[in-house]
């Protein structure tokens, strides 16, 4: 299931033409979810499939595909794409599995009000505190260095498991 | 059957699971919608711009699981005769069943009768086999792990299963469940009847028989996997496959057992024990001393000491004689014993007691006797002053006590009680030789 979100800036304002104009930028975004199963063959080769997500049941494996698309006409700041994405509840990240090319990725441990990188986070449990796990996280960010030029377009993944 | 999506599609793969089968146990319930929400941001000329923002979701399906462990360490003993109707304390077999479905569901259980055949990893005895009768499936209200009439709740059977309600269940918790049966008498000791009690889904007292993902629990018709509808909540058979190949299936719409063992994703878990009738190994042995006579005198050189005498006194008329009966249940006997009694005749020539004219505090027994039990020695404490004119006996608990003579035919008849496996108890008289 997916559903696309977009934004245009259309001036029709007479008067607003004679200040400088907004960018005529516009992202498509969509965020996709998938069952990944892991399928070992009888030479020991473990092959992973995507398939549709019509039967996810506790214990599933689930990839998350966030993609966006520039389809305006002005290209994107380089280091100023960010997303920002709270894992969904009821599910536990798994470990290693966010990607993004030419993206930092940060967690976070308080529902995305701080990222960090995963050395530095830590969490209070039972009065003692620790270095954070992935099973703490929830939420997590991609900052990208490159912009994207119009028509361009890129996207970011990560695996969480069904609680 | 379509392909497996969870454990297998087709030979030579196997699906990978991240959690094993308790995977789903405690998981999120089936219906729940999961969704999640992702922001961009993003600048244009150093222009921040709008937040964009989109989100999935999905509804969690139902796995549908049960599991079936049987409880019993070993076959459970059990006595040619009994019946459980009105009683208390009758051996059952212990079974465990958990619902580890992310969803409340009733349950059917069959139970399947399958002579005598071995249980995996039992002591199991046969190979003659037997057949209880008025089988009955009860919840241990009050785990205590034996069938308690009037106590522990009997499931209510519909046709030749019983049904469990959810109602009687906690999710992801065992709840225990013990087959009880009636035996017939006049069975033989290590005859063995095996059971399997087998757990299926369902819907008030309708077995599901089918799921979504094209999977069907026996005597059902698989349907076609469902199309792809992440708002619908769809049903997916998560149950292992049975343990071992007694383990076998039920099929609940044609009411009757599957003699083959259960698989995986059919909607139901199994698991088998065995009663076994019990065998007490009892053994007696008797041995007779003559501890004094009116000439050599006594064969002990003092009161409660194993030391002889160097006299050797002799069965002639006017000697005393004791006899010592010892009854032991062997260690390995797998059940204990009760109301144990024991008889034995006087032949005309012995009189009862100490009719010697002898003191009895001058006539002396050793410490202890050694009887072969169970084909073993075993050595036996007498009492220390024991009256020579009573029939002293010994319980298996080491109770002492003393009784007269029957005063009839057999001349010596006591109880010796209850007597547990390892437990030995004995019994000692006095016989004066005319």
């Amino acid at each position: 299931m997916q559903r696309k979100s977009s934004l245009s800036f259309w001036l029709t304002a007479p008067l607003l033409w004679l200040v400088a104009l907004p960018a005529l930028a516009q992202i498509a975004l969509e965020s996709q979810v998938q069952k990944v199963e892991h399928i070992e063959h009888d030479d020991g080769q473990v092959e992973t499939r995507l398939v549709d997500a019509d039967s996810v049941v506790p214990g599933d494996e689930l990839r998350y595909t966030i993609s966006f698309r520039n389809e305006g006409d002005e290209p994107i700041d380089p280091n100023s794409i960010v997303i920002t994405d709270p894992l969904p509840r009821a599910t536990r990240y798994i470990d290693g599995t966010a990607f993004g090319a030419g993206a930092r990725v940060t967690y976070s441990v308080d529902r995305g009000q701080s990222f960090a990188d995963p050395e530095a986070l830590y969490v209070e449990s039972n009065g003692t505190r620790r270095q954070a796990t992935p099973e703490d996280y929830t939420a997590i960010r991609w900052e990208f260095e490159p912009g994207l030029e119009p028509g361009e377009a890129s996207h970011v993944s990560f695996n969480v498991q069904l609680r | 059957m379509n392909p497996n999506k969870y454990l297998a599609r087709g030979a030579g793969v196997v699906l990978l699971s991240l959690l094993g089968v308790n995977a789903w146990a405690l998981g999120t319930d089936a219906g729940t919608t999961v969704t999640n929400s992702v922001t961009l941001q993003y600048q244009v000329n150093a222009v921040p711009q709008t937040e964009l923002e989109a989100e999935v979701s999905f509804v969690v399906d139902r796995a549908l699981a049960v599991t079936v462990v049987n409880q019993d360490s070993d076959v459970v003993p059990i006595i040619s005769g009994q019946t459980y109707s009105g009683n208390a304390g009758i051996p059952a077999l212990n079974f465990d069943v958990t619902n580890i479905s992310n969803d409340d569901l009733d349950l059917l259980i069959g139970v399947v009768d399958q002579d005598g055949i071995p249980v995996t990893g039992f002591n199991n005895q046969g190979p003659d086999a037997f057949n209880g009768s008025n089988v009955i499936v009860a919840i241990d209200t009050d785990g205590n792990g034996v069938y308690d009439d009037g106590v522990d709740q009997q499931l209510t059977q519909v046709g030749n299963h019983f049904s469990l309600p959810a109602s009687e269940m906690t999710r992801d918790e065992p709840l225990r469940l013990l087959v009880v049966v009636d035996v017939p008498s006049g069975l033989s000791a290590g005859d063995q009847a095996t059971y399997t009690l087998v757990a299926a889904l369902a819907d008030g007292t309708a077995v599901i028989t089918n799921d979504d993902n094209g999977n069907a629990t026996p005597g059902g018709t698989a349907a076609p996997v469902a199309g792809f509808d992440p708002t619908l909540v769809q049903d997916v058979f998560a149950d292992a496959a049975s343990m071992n190949a007694e383990d076998v299936a039920y099929d609940f719409l044609g009411d009757a057992p599957v003699l083959s063992q259960g698989g995986v994703s059919i909607g139901q878990h199994s698991a088998t024990g065995a009663f076994v009738i019990a065998r007490p190994d009892l053994d007696i042995s008797k041995v007779v001393e003559v501890l004094w006579d009116p000439i050599n005198l006594n064969r002990y050189a003092s009161a409660g000491s194993n030391t002889l005498s160097d006299e050797e006194p002799k069965a002639i008329p006017g000697a005393l004689l004791m006899y010592v009966i010892g009854v032991s249940n062997d260690a390995s006997s797998n059940y204990s014993v009760s109301d144990l009694e024991v008889t034995d005749e006087l032949v005309a020539e012995l009189l009862e007691g100490n009719d010697t004219g002898e003191s009895p505090g001058d006539i002396y027994l050793p410490e202890s006797v050694t009887l072969t039990l169970n084909g073993s020695p075993v050595s036996l404490d007498l009492p220390a002053t024991p009256d020579l004119d009573q029939v002293t006996v010994v319980g298996c608990d080491g109770s002492t006590s003393s009784e007269s003579y029957s005063g009839g035919s057999p001349a010596v008849d006591v109880l010796l009680g209850a007597c547990a496996p390892g437990e030995t108890g004995l019994v000692v008289y006095f016989v004066t030789l005319e």
